[in-house]
């Protein structure tokens, strides 16, 4: 095989690839959501956290089935935040019905998160940006390290402008590493 | 060396056939509307048929289609649905060409059971809070939602049931485990940033979001594509 036939056959290795990428992208992604850059997460959100979450309750509230989350609340970095905090998010279960929205973060008790909360005067947190503002720890016990990954990092997010999909985002990052970043963010602000 | 790039040249086609396949199989197994479900065993004959062998999920009778209305309500502080007609009359007929348009990619598709005869006509009304857990499956673009954050523009809402028997609102009483009871879809009326467009607007508003792209991917939830796999509710 020559030098321009293994590239020709490279090219399609590589092109195909790229078309099952895309494939996989435009089945698997979730609600339409537009990219929030990690400056912008910082500077719109009400209150940034690091939280261990503790359960969740279901209830109907006009005419739609919503999840409240309590998290504990482990580390504030920006906003103020009493020890405890209920955030709401649309979808869940009641009884033999599920009511589901892709790119709505889900959380199980005992794990902990970043959550770059938002807030209307009188409304419970919601998550801004859903996946985009959720960043979940992972902890390698062995090493003893502890990484932070986004949730949209792990989801192509839409862009209805290209009509194409993109992931991006915040992807098995140290915990230390992310602070900085995160501190460096909000100093922008002022 | 003609032998090393052989083998590299089968492990990549081999490994490329292996992940096309796996990821194709995933997506199908995602996906439960038109479908394959598993009937319960535990209800009676006639729902479940008797068997646990996976059997071809929603297939409409000839009667029955699904019905999809939209809220006429649009939103007028923000402006967010911007067409090129700007009387009232022909920038509801443009909006629902796109809800048409965006319907018909998807009964389109070559070798689904999702034929264009499966999917009514869509349905105007007048009411702004069409949607909701009623069991009529609405499109709103003027709908205020609680669920709404800077970020994100549409979201589908789908409820499905995992007993047989069980209704919401109007709704069919569910046949087969994993049936939609209702579906909506909500497009942000609120933030006065996003704007979306019908194709026939978006020349002359480049920065508005492209409603049909942003319709046609939501109608996919409608229908119950691309469902989680994450365990989400």
């Amino acid at each position: 095989m020559s030098f321009a036939e293994r590239r020709r056959f490279l090219w399609i290795c590589f092109l195909a690839g790229l078309a099952l990428l895309a494939l996989t992208a435009a089945l698997t992604s979730g609600t339409t959501l537009t990219r929030l850059r990690f400056e912008d997460l910082a500077q719109q959100s009400s209150a940034i956290a690091r939280l261990r979450c503790l359960g969740s309750e279901f209830h109907w509230e006009r005419g739609e089935l919503w999840t409240e989350t309590r998290f504990e609340v482990l580390e504030t970095n920006k906003g103020l935040l009493a020890g405890l905090v209920t955030v709401r998010t649309i979808g869940g279960t009641f009884g033999h019905l599920h009511s589901h929205v892709d790119g709505v973060p889900v959380f199980r008790a005992g794990e902990e998160v970043y959550l770059f909360l938002w807030e209307r005067p009188g409304e419970p947190y919601r998550v801004l940006g859903w996946a985009q503002g959720t960043f979940r720890i992972a902890r390698n016990a062995d090493a003893g390290t502890e990484t932070v990954t986004q949730d949209s990092a792990m989801a192509p997010i839409f862009d209805p402008r290209t009509r194409t999909f993109r992931r991006g985002g915040i992807r098995n990052l140290p915990v230390g590493i992310f602070q900085l970043k995160l501190r460096k963010a909000l100093e922008q602000k002022d | 060396m003609r032998l090393d790039f052989q083998t590299i040249r089968q492990k990549l086609s081999s490994t490329f056939v292996s992940v096309f396949y796996l990821a194709w199989t995933a997506q199908a197994a995602a996906g439960y509307a038109f479908n394959q479900v598993v009937p319960d065993v535990r209800q009676p004959l006639a729902l479940s048929g008797g068997s646990a062998c996976p059997v071809r999920a929603h297939q409409l009778s000839a009667a029955s289609s699904i019905a999809v209305r939209w809220s006429t309500t649009l939103g007028t502080n923000p402006v967010s649905i911007l067409t090129q007609n700007q009387a009232a009359a022909a920038r509801l007929t443009e909006i629902e060409q796109v809800i048409s348009q965006s319907l018909a990619v998807w009964t389109g598709v070559s070798g689904t059971t999702l034929l264009p005869a499966t999917v009514a006509p869509p349905l105007r009304v007048a009411t702004q809070n069409a949607c909701g857990s009623d069991g009529l499956n609405s499109i709103c673009f003027d709908q205020a939602d609680m669920a709404f954050t800077p970020g994100v523009l549409a979201f589908t809402r789908v409820i499905t049931s995992d007993a047989l028997g069980e209704q919401i609102g109007s709704s069919p009483a569910a046949t087969q485990l994993g049936q939609i009871l209702d579906a909506d879809i909500y497009f942000d009326p609120t933030d006065a940033q996003v704007a979306f467009a019908t194709p026939a607007a978006l020349p002359a508003s480049p920065k508005a979001y492209d409603l049909q792209s942003v319709l046609t991917h939501e109608l996919g939830h409608f229908l119950g594509f691309s469902h989680s796999l994450s365990g989400a509710p």
